[in-house]
């Protein structure tokens, strides 16, 4: 059972379990979502004081940082107990893009190369991973939900706007790559 | 009590997205590169 486990979950596996804690969070009277964290933090940090925005009822969402608090465990209960003994089997398309952009194939979950302290105090992996952190993080809150929240909330409400900016996100998807040869080029 | 009930849930969301190689840089590389179903169908199931 325990090797079953260990191994990574099919897409069908993980989908219906998520699907599942949303219809729970639904039945609670609660919205799904992540990055509102980011706004109760800064307003439980006492940010309510100097603006608008953070000076609002953040106690009444104590909720959605339980539930954070319980996903961060439930990260370390994986890595530590369920980790699978193979790195993440991504197709060998995207092994062979990501070789072009100087980034190993797969050891573990994370690209090594990009998930560090070293990497984070160079101009590149100050921009990937401060400013690049920065701007999602703002735009989470300005938007009102991050990527994932509005592909996923948004998409299955139907919302217009957010099938809209779907659209946009994936047109300028397509774009990218001249941005991540620039990002490449500065150093 | 109630509080409990939240990270509870939050360790099984925890664990579905640790083990569905949810949270992996490499796994969202490969979903906007349109090469594989697997985050597709995650949410997909979502959209249900």
């Amino acid at each position: 059972m325990l090797e079953l486990l260990k191994q990574p979950w099919p897409w069908y596996v993980s989908g219906t379990l998520i699907a599942i804690i949303m219809m729970f969070m639904l039945f609670a009277g609660k919205n799904f979502g992540f990055s509102s964290n980011f706004r109760i933090f800064c307003s439980a940090c006492g940010a309510g004081r100097k603006f608008q925005f953070f000076d609002w009822d953040w106690k009444s969402q104590k909720w959605s940082l339980m539930f954070l608090v319980g996903t961060v465990i439930g990260g370390w209960i994986s890595a530590n107990y369920l980790a699978s003994p193979d790195p993440v089997q991504i197709s060998e398309a995207t092994i062979a893009d990501l070789a072009a952009l100087g980034i190993a194939a797969p050891q573990t979950l994370q690209p090594l190369e990009i998930f560090n302290f070293e990497f984070l105090f160079t101009l590149k992996g100050f921009i990937f991973l401060g400013l690049g952190g920065l701007f999602v993080g703002f735009g989470a809150r300005y938007a009102g939900g991050c990527t994932s929240g509005h592909a996923i909330s948004g998409l299955s409400n139907f919302s217009a706007a957010i099938t809209h900016c779907c659209n946009r996100f994936l047109y300028w998807w397509f774009d990218h790559d001249t941005f991540t040869i620039t990002i490449n080029s500065l150093t | 009590m109630k509080a409990l009930k939240f990270i509870l849930a939050g360790v099984v969301f925890g664990i579905v997205l640790t083990k569905s190689e949810a949270i992996s840089w490499f796994r969202v590389q490969e979903m906007f590169r349109f090469q594989a179903f697997h985050m597709y169908g995650i949410s997909a199931l979502l959209w249900c």
